[in-house]
């Protein structure tokens, strides 16, 4: 039976001496990362945390936030990094929903206390040392396989947080499949500026135990104007990354190139990222080797195109991983021949097990097949060439991706509907110019746009605060009076908004 | 115009939460009004241009972009 601390333990035996997570003051090796993690996962367990149980962690990126992660999975807890920006309402939501036993909360976000309910609740600025000098407890013997070992919040179609979840044998078996293609080595230093509680920042994690590798625990806001200077600090030779972070790197280095001689490997995801910027990384870093990449929180990892498959299947992002099957399907359910657009779908062991408590959601994503495998319904439009080579095209649903993140327009609608200025709402993504638009109409008079939209920043997290209003007449609707986003989007490109 | 004055003017177009006339002291917490890394990036050559100034690479830190008067400091 696979489990996620089994990781740690085989890296900890295998490459004691050798940084595991380094931080802007000190570094942990990873014998130290794993006695830590067993005296965390100790204190958890005096604290009433038992196997199966949910422990939920709010904090910006930090040393401690991986530490606690592997150590609430030692414990034999699920655990769940949430957004340090999460706003107190979706929060309540998410607590309602997984009933934890423990919430760990970052100092910043002390005011999300009351909606805590009857969970044991620590502040990690002041509770984390003591929790670290715990008393040793039995740990439990590690159940992993088809456990589930972790939930990732993104928002559902109806814009209410929703929990992907993972098994310890999604992880091992995605962890491994995705290093076959980016081969991270022992002597590598990965620069961590998402945010954990995204999950590319957090399998940062997974592929350091796994290979050896060390980790710096960056920050998001890290990624502006001094990004090329802490990379060139630390030494950083593998840059995760989502389409904005590369645009002002790029933004950066043509401004003011910083050498950057081992950087070695940048890896996107999120969302795609733009041949152009391809090319532009590639002239800026001669000596690294960039991989666009596709994926799902649901599966994890569609599909990585190699470096050297760029130039010959430009645009395309990839074949499917290892051991997995990529397919375009037809509106009636058939299988498509290669080269036609359908809807894709992806088969293999790191498709996960659903939604946290959301049966009918978890049926309209996942098809669970007789012989026990799992197919996910993507809910994204792409054709699979004759050389196995996913071309995507478009998302089919409504879903938008924006500055990495998934988001529903429902959300958005809704919160812009709250405030009292507006009297109905539509939100669409303009691709072409990277930017969130909201189109409004208004009870009365027309206010300055910062005021609906600082507004929206009080009730949405950063990420889904719209970057251009539109205020219109009237919101365009579809015949069952539904907002009508392809009326939108003509507006946008006819140059009317 | 006073350094500052000129400052907080050329703060205002990156800043989409702030109202048209809405004040802005010196103090402002930037990423509240919508100052992010990416948009600090194009502030950041704004200030050299628009101050005929260049900012030494040791000073420019995710910090240096908190408050107005974090941002003067840069360019004084």
């Amino acid at each position: 039976m696979v489990h996620l601390s089994d990781l740690l333990i085989q890296a900890a035996s295998r490459h004691p001496g050798r940084p595991f997570l380094l931080g802007e003051t000190g570094a942990l090796s990873y014998r130290e990362a794993g006695l830590l993690v067993d005296q965390l996962a100790s204190g958890m367990i005096s604290l009433g945390v038992q196997p199966g149980d949910r422990v939920l962690i709010v904090s910006e990126n930090r040393i401690e936030l991986p530490l606690l992660s592997l150590a609430a999975s030692r414990a034999g807890a699920v655990f769940s990094l949430l957004s340090p920006q999460i706003t107190p309402l979706a929060f309540e939501r998410i607590v309602k929903q997984c009933e934890p036993s423990l919430i760990l909360l970052a100092e910043a976000r002390r005011d999300l206390r009351p909606g805590c309910g009857p969970a044991r609740t620590l502040v990690i600025e002041e509770d984390y040392e003591a929790l670290s000098r715990s008393s040793p407890a039995a740990l439990p013997e590690p159940a992993g396989g088809d456990g589930l070992a972790f939930l990732v919040f993104t928002s559902g179609s109806t814009g209410a947080p929703r929990g992907v979840m993972l098994s310890h044998a999604n992880v091992a078996f995605v962890t491994r499949a995705i290093m076959e293609r980016l081969r991270y080595r022992e002597d590598d230093r990965i620069g961590v500026f998402l945010p954990m509680a995204f999950d590319y920042g957090l399998y940062q994690v997974f592929y350091a135990m796994m290979t050896g590798a060390a980790l710096l625990v960056g920050r998001p806001e890290m990624a502006g104007p001094e990004l090329p200077r802490l990379l060139a600090r630390h030494e950083i030779t593998v840059l995760p990354g989502v389409p904005s972070l590369f645009a002002g790197l790029i933004k950066m280095q043509s401004w003011r190139p910083v050498e950057l001689p081992r950087l070695r490997l940048l890896s996107n995801t999120g969302d795609h990222l733009p041949v152009t910027h391809v090319r532009q990384l590639q002239r800026l870093f001669p000596g690294a080797q960039v991989f666009p990449m596709y994926g799902l929180t649901e599966c994890k990892r569609v599909s990585i195109l190699l470096p050297e498959e760029l130039d010959a299947h430009e645009g395309s992002v990839g074949r499917a991983l290892d051991g997995t099957e990529v397919w375009a399907e037809s509106p009636e359910g058939a299988r498509l021949p290669a080269g036609e657009v359908g809807e894709l779908m992806v088969k293999g062991p790191h498709v996960g097990l659903g939604y946290w408590r959301a049966p009918d959601e978890t049926a309209k994503r996942y098809r669970f097949m007789p012989d026990g495998t799992r197919v996910l319904v993507t809910g994204d439009f792409g054709s699979v060439d004759a050389g196995g080579f996913i071309h995507f095209h478009a998302r089919s649903d409504f879903m938008i991706k924006h500055k990495g993140h998934r988001m529903s327009p429902v959300e958005i609608e809704e919160a812009a509907c709250r405030l009292d200025q507006v009297s109905a709402a539509g939100c669409i993504k303009d691709e072409a110019r990277d930017r969130l638009c909201l189109f409004v109409t208004l009870t009365g008079g027309r206010p300055d746009d910062a005021v609906i939209l600082s507004g929206l920043a009080g009730l949405l997290e950063a990420a889904k605060v719209p970057d251009r209003l539109v205020v219109l007449p009237e919101l365009p609707r579809t015949a069952n009076q539904k907002v009508d986003r392809k009326a939108l989007r003509a507006l946008l490109e006819d140059g009317t908004a | 115009m006073t350094a500052e004055q000129k400052l907080l003017n050329l703060l205002r177009p990156f800043l989409r939460l702030l109202p048209e006339g809405a004040p802005l002291a010196m103090d402002a917490e930037l990423g509240r009004l919508g100052l992010d890394s990416l948009q600090s990036i194009d502030l950041l050559m704004t200030l050299e241009q628009e101050f005929g100034v260049t900012i030494p690479d040791d000073r420019i830190r995710a910090d240096s972009f908190a408050t107005p008067a974090d941002v003067l400091a840069l360019v004084s």
